[in-house]
């Protein structure tokens, strides 16, 4: 990180390529799929992190760059809820694989829609903190550290969180079937 | 499509199970929540493509610093002995230049002016050179120790050497000074050259180490007074009853080199921590 601050691009390339996917995923599921708008808080985000200089070499990089993303997907929900509700945001999944049948595609559209969906009515610390757990993998300490929490307060947001969204999740299988 | 994150938790059950278990659920609860969290790996996100990665890349190129020329100054270091010889040389030469000719004139009068007093009859000698040595001292951190207190962070991120290497080379440049002049001091005539040379030197590392020590906490000049202060009013009030006509001296024997050995443990402790300030104010500056 020093580096990247010191004006080296080899630097910024390796930040990129390492954070880009999951910093893409984060946002992907946080924004409800919203594609094109986890791009931008992406590069909003990488914008960021070049342009403020608090950063410090004692800092943890991952647990940073996520505060930073979650920041601005906050921003972005509170800028939203000020417009009021906007339509059409976030059709799910909206890149199936390609590879499965079409039955087999329809059966993976209806559990990632019905998780998405789970996983969306979350109140947004819970979401937050699950994501970070069991999608992007951080341990309890960088979640503390990205969302500015104690680590007790990330095991109750877990705890409760997974309770809540194995409740959200029987309810849509009940639906389904 | 593949997971954004190949180390998640919800990639195997049993990562998942060891994830559910570090938020201090039972055996009972994670055997009915794991099953139904699996499913969460349904919700799969996009994977940028190389290319895309190599786009983002791009736009944010131009967000980068502009190149520091200091660090570049930093990165050059010679290669090879001989460069890095005479690299080393020159930077002791610069560094003796920092000194100004009041520190190398007053220093040789002060030994010229001990030489007089040692030559002259009824002079306490052990004494005299016990207090010719820290005036030496006193001297030397003041002009080597000066930049201490000025909060020189851009002269140390400009500088190709580390903080460390500048104030081992500016202690060797006045410590080899002093010794050398006190070596003078032990050529006076009357007296065992070991011994003599005890008198001066114990006293010049200990004041010296002390007073270095000392200087990162209350800056330059209040720490060579205190520590030659202390030790002129030690060596008068407890070393020799005698005072300047007297013939006993604190720095003698085991004493002299216990005194010599504390000297030198200060001066090490002073060199470590001035390098540990150093890469604090650098990390944070």
């Amino acid at each position: 990180m020093a580096d990247i601050l010191a004006g080296d691009p080899s630097g910024l390339t390796l930040l990129v390529e390492r954070h880009h996917g999951p910093l893409l995923g984060y946002l992907y599921r946080l924004l409800d799929g919203d594609r094109a708008l986890a791009e931008d808080l992406v590069q909003e985000t990488f914008e960021r992190v070049l342009r403020q200089r608090t950063f410090r070499p004692s800092n943890r990089l991952k647990p940073w760059l996520y505060a930073i993303a979650t920041n601005l997907a906050r921003d972005h929900f509170r800028a939203a809820r000020r417009r009021g509700p906007v339509a059409g945001a976030g059709d799910l999944p909206d890149r199936p694989d390609p590879d499965p049948g079409p039955e087999d595609v329809t059966v993976v559209r209806d559990q990632a829609r019905g998780v998405a969906e789970a996983i969306g009515r979350l109140a947004p610390e819970y979401r937050e903190t699950l994501l970070l757990r069991f999608y992007q993998g951080l341990s309890l300490q960088e979640i503390a550290e990205a969302l500015a929490v104690p680590v007790g307060t990330v095991k109750s947001r877990l705890s409760v969180g997974t309770r809540r969204l194995r409740d959200l999740l029987q309810e849509e299988g009940e639906e389904t079937s | 499509m593949t997971p954004s994150n190949p180390s998640r938790p919800l990639d195997t059950p049993e990562g998942l199970a060891a994830a559910l278990r570090e938020q201090d659920l039972a055996e009972g609860e994670i055997r009915e929540l794991a099953p139904v969290l699996a499913r969460l790996a349904a919700w799969e996100a996009p994977i940028p493509a190389p290319a895309d990665t190599a786009q983002l890349v791009s736009r944010l190129a131009p967000l980068l610093p502009a190149p520091s020329p200091i660090r570049a100054v930093a990165r050059a270091r010679p290669r090879g002995v001989g460069p890095r010889l005479r690299a080393e040389f020159g930077r002791v030469v610069l560094q003796a230049t920092l000194f100004r000719p009041w520190f190398w004139l007053s220093s040789a009068a002060i030994v010229a002016l001990g030489l007089g007093l040692l030559s002259a009859t009824g002079v306490n000698r052990p004494l005299l050179l016990e207090l010719l040595g820290p005036a030496l001292s006193y001297l030397a951190v003041a002009a080597a120790g000066r930049a201490a207190p000025v909060g020189t962070l851009e002269l140390e991120l400009a500088c190709p050497v580390s903080a460390t290497q500048l104030t081992l080379t500016r202690l060797l440049i006045v410590l080899s000074y002093d010794v050398a002049l006190g070596l003078l001091l032990s050529l006076a005539p009357g007296g065992g050259m070991l011994s003599l040379t005890l008198h001066w030197l114990a006293p010049l590392l200990l004041v010296s180490g002390v007073a270095l020590l000392l200087s990162g906490r209350l800056g330059v000049h209040l720490a060579v007074g205190v520590a030659t202060f202390g030790w002129v009013a030690g060596t008068v009030l407890m070393g020799s009853a005698g005072g300047l006509t007297g013939t006993a001296g604190l720095a003698t024997g085991g004493r002299a080199v216990a005194l010599a050995l504390t000297g030198l443990v200060a001066l090490a402790a002073a060199v470590a921590s001035a390098n540990v300030r150093a890469r604090g104010q650098l990390r944070h500056g």
